[in-house]
């Protein structure tokens, strides 16, 4: 223990004690949330559990003396005051995120479904607390019946619109009819909880009818004067950043001080700060670039560092060990009980009564139990109140991380991917699709370029443009959720659209947010039912293979065939070079050259590569013969080929030669060229990294796309390879 | 009337029939008395010392322990209340605390382990008591 005051500076030094703290704090936040996340659990799920882990319940259970020493009682003060101000400028921020266009006009259905799933919690809730009241709570003035009966009830409606609006935007559910409907419901739970916990803290706060009345006035017209007298104001700051092009500091400062003073005048009148900052943020313009730059300027320091030690602070107030008993834990489960019951039973059931069908109200209802850290604010508020005791806070906290944590698993369950699948799946019977996923904007010219010259002859023809947006870093607030979001307005689309416009070709745009590109890839080929995808490579970050990381994933994870763009010439090419040894990569390769050869005049040459005076037998040379032929003497069409066979101990030395005199160089995934797909290669591949022209690498996966008949002359060409080999 | 708006209709009569009577049953509660906090203890028996009592308290579940001995907390329950004086019982210990109802100023008696006659201040409570809610804690 002297080791650890000593290096905690003998506990006599706060600042130095603070920053150990606070050090601890954000690196568990950050391991325990990267950790969730890749259980495909919401992070701020572990970032949460983070802060309790740091408490009595486990740290202080474990290791008393240390967590004493890290934690010492009086140094509380400073997390609390650091947790407080953290969760006024996140209250901020919800509010700067409320869209009124998610509330209007959004129907009938939306309306009585996002009003039952508040109220069927609610009374459930209070009902609850005539079970609660007489076993869990003490007689006190601020545990008067009432005020906990409405603070269970608010407990128990809120929903985490930042949590679940993220799982919306990963699971691309946010613009399904389920998705739809439940963001307009958290929108409208959101401003209705935090309105409800305004009126029950004034009840809890005020002293009788008349003070009651009092806080009421005040708080009424406080409300007035934010939106007649403070938001023509802050219009006015619009405009002034829109003349000025940025956000000055000067305004960020006028904006901070706003929220502070909101926040000082609604905890003066008794409803607490946290909902004046709310309210600033609520009544800001929307849509503008003022509300984003103050967002991205705000949401960092807020979320990524004063959100966690508000985690921290909760976890060092919630005392698991309190529940030790039989009886405590019924209570608790008691309390998840009702919560889902209220929630998701209410959602659900209102739902099913608007006429939506079962599966898909279940999921509205399973989204809406999502609860995340709004729960911990409230019951933070709560217990600073004296609302709630100790066991009914760690209880309803239990309750809070349980209904977030089951949220995903149990989505996957009442709503699988495959059924959304089903719904996306394309016919079958049209003509050629390659899909383009584009990442970089400046690549999607010449893939787009590529794929006309691939598929120009095909009168139904079908190209899909993908860009896989990931999705936003701080998943504890902010959502990336935008419903007016369309493909064709997506930034890294834009040059390769308007590439297809002047190529007067159709190309269907399609963007989603993914947090595993390359399945996503292969899953949007697979459900489009795509013949090629069309990428350009990117050099892996941790090795010097072309063909690894995402290509790699893409290569071997698709049941499409797959064509990898090396571009090193700006025009479409002229002579075009394909090595030939047989195998069903160079067969594609040799398919794709004839297609390119008929629609762009290309001179292709086919290079057969033997060892050194090696005797190539007349049937071989026939088989390759056939097969160009196939490929390239179609009679009504038929294009220029040039057979060229070369003796060579390596066959990439010679491809590096011979692709010299070529433009492009269309090259199957072959282990004789020096060209394997893996994902963490340490070897450059010599072919793709020597030969000065341009590149494609391509990848056959005959049986799905020849199984549909889709790729023309495959099965010709595979039965001639038959003699080749 | 479209079936929305019944829905809706439906769950306005709820709300208000479900709220009114909740309220209504509710108020008719009354919650285990508050004696959470610590607790200045004189001791009434010769050769028993002073002592603090803390009391973390839930409704009717309590957790006690003295300063002289912090780390043996007794897990205690509310078994029952006569006339001012509240009973709570938890293993072998059992614990009586009576006095006026809300009042700082208590008697303590305890049988089991730490067992002793005290009387009883309140230094500091653990949940908010004044009206503005910012005291304890």
């Amino acid at each position: 223990l002297n080791f650890y005051s000593r290096f905690l500076g003998g506990g006599n030094d706060l600042l130095l004690l603070l920053l150990v703290q606070v050090a601890l704090i954000l690196g568990l936040s950050r391991v325990i949330g990267a950790l969730f996340r890749r259980m495909n659990q919401p992070q701020v799920v572990g970032e949460m559990l983070a802060g309790i882990m740091l408490g009595p319940s486990l740290f202080g259970w474990l290791a008393p003396a240390l967590s004493g020493a890290v934690f010492p009682p009086a140094s509380i003060v400073y997390l609390n005051v650091l947790s407080q101000v953290g969760v006024i400028f996140f209250l901020f921020l919800v509010g700067l995120e409320l869209d009124p266009k998610l509330i209007r006009n959004r129907g009938h259905s939306a309306v009585v479904i996002s009003h039952v799933s508040i109220v069927a919690p609610f009374l459930l809730g209070t009902a609850l607390s005539l079970l609660l009241y007489r076993r869990l709570f003490n007689h006190s003035p601020h545990m008067q019946f009432t005020s906990v009966a409405l603070f269970i009830g608010a407990s128990m409606s809120i929903t985490a619109f930042p949590v679940l609006a993220r799982i919306l935007t990963e699971r691309n559910l946010h613009k399904t009819k389920v998705g739809a409907v439940t963001i307009t419901c958290a929108a409208v739970d959101d401003v209705t909880a935090w309105c409800l916990l305004a009126l029950v803290i004034g009840i809890a706060r005020a002293n009788g009818i008349s003070s009651g009345l009092y806080t009421a006035g005040w708080a009424a017209l406080y409300v007035l004067v934010m939106f007649f007298g403070v938001r023509p104001f802050l219009r006015r700051l619009q405009l002034v950043h829109e003349r000025q092009g940025r956000l000055s500091q000067a305004m960020v400062g006028a904006i901070l001080l706003m929220v502070l003073v909101s926040a000082y005048i609604t905890e003066v009148i008794g409803i607490h700060a946290l909902f004046g900052a709310f309210l600033l943020g609520a009544i800001m313009p929307k849509g503008s670039e003022f509300v984003k730059t103050l967002t991205e300027k705000l949401e960092d320091f807020t979320v990524v560092f004063l959100l966690p030690v508000f985690f921290a602070f909760t976890g060092l107030k919630t005392r698991i060990g309190v529940l030790d008993n039989a009886e405590m834990w019924m209570y608790c489960g008691l309390v998840i009980l009702v919560a889902c019951a209220g929630k998701f039973g209410g959602s659900t059931l209102a739902a099913r009564a608007c006429g939506m069908p079962w599966r898909e109200a279940g999921a509205i209802g399973i989204l809406m139990n999502t609860r995340g850290l709004m729960e911990l604010v409230i019951l933070n508020v709560g217990r600073e109140l004296g609302v709630i005791t100790d066991a009914v806070f760690a209880m309803m906290v239990i309750m809070a991380l349980t209904t977030t944590a089951l949220t995903t698993p149990i989505l996957h369950w009442v709503y699988p991917r495959k059924l959304m699948e089903k719904e996306q799946a394309f016919d079958i019977t049209a003509g050629y699709k390659a899909l383009i996923p584009v990442s970089l904007p400046s690549s999607g010219i010449s893939l787009v370029r590529l794929a006309d010259a691939l598929t120009a002859d095909d009168e139904e023809r079908q190209i899909l443009a993908l860009t896989l947006k990931q999705p936003v870093d701080r998943d504890a607030f902010r959502t990336g959720l935008n419903l007016d979001d369309l493909p064709e307005k997506t930034d890294s689309l834009q040059p390769l659209l308007s590439e297809a416009a002047k190529l007067e070709m159709k190309v269907t745009p399609v963007a989603f947010v993914s947090r595993d590109v390359p399945s996503d890839i292969a899953r949007t080929a697979r459900l489009r039912n795509v013949n090629l995808i069309l990428m350009g490579f990117h050099n892996p970050v941790y090795t010097s293979s072309i063909l690894g990381g995402t290509v790699h994933r893409v290569l071997t994870g698709s049941d499409s065939d797959v064509a990898i763009f090396v571009e090193r010439g700006d025009s479409l090419p002229r002579t075009i070079l394909v090595p030939f040894l047989g195998s069903k990569h160079d067969r594609l390769a040799l398919e794709l050259a004839g297609r390119m050869a008929r629609n762009t005049q290309a001179a292709v040459t086919l290079l057969h590569v033997t060892p050194p005076h090696a005797l190539v037998s007349e049937a071989r040379k026939d088989g390759i013969k056939s097969m160009s032929d196939r490929v390239f003497n179609d009679p009504s069409h038929p294009l220029p080929v040039t057979l060229r066979t070369i003796e060579g101990e390596s066959p990439v030395e010679v491809v590096i030669e011979q692709a010299k005199e070529f433009e492009l160089v269309v090259i199957g995934v072959a282990e004789e060229w020096g060209l394997e797909s893996q994902l963490l290669g340490f070897r450059a591949e010599r072919v793709a990294r020597e030969v000065a022209s341009s590149l494609l690498i391509v990848r056959k996966h005959g049986s799905f796309a020849a199984a549909r008949g889709i790729t023309g002359s495959t099965e010709a060409v595979a039965e001639i390879a038959k003699r080749v080999n | 009337l479209s079936r929305p708006t019944a829905v809706y209709l439906v769950m306005i009569v709820v709300l208000i029939a479900g709220l009114w009577a909740v309220l209504a049953i509710g108020s008719h509660l009354v919650a285990p008395e508050d004696l959470a906090g610590k607790w200045k203890l004189q001791s009434t028996i010769h050769g028993i010392p002073d002592d603090m009592l803390n009391i973390e308290q839930s409704g009717r579940f309590y957790q006690i322990s003295f300063d002289r001995d912090p780390t043996h907390r007794l897990d205690l329950k509310w078994t029952d209340r006569t006339a001012n004086m509240v009973h709570l019982a938890g293993g072998d210990t059992k614990l009586t605390i009576s006095g006026l109802m809300d009042s700082d100023d208590k008697t303590v008696e305890l049988s089991g382990n730490h067992a002793g006659r005290w009387t009883a201040h309140r230094v500091t409570r653990a949940y908010p008591w004044d009206v503005s809610g910012k005291e304890g804690h």
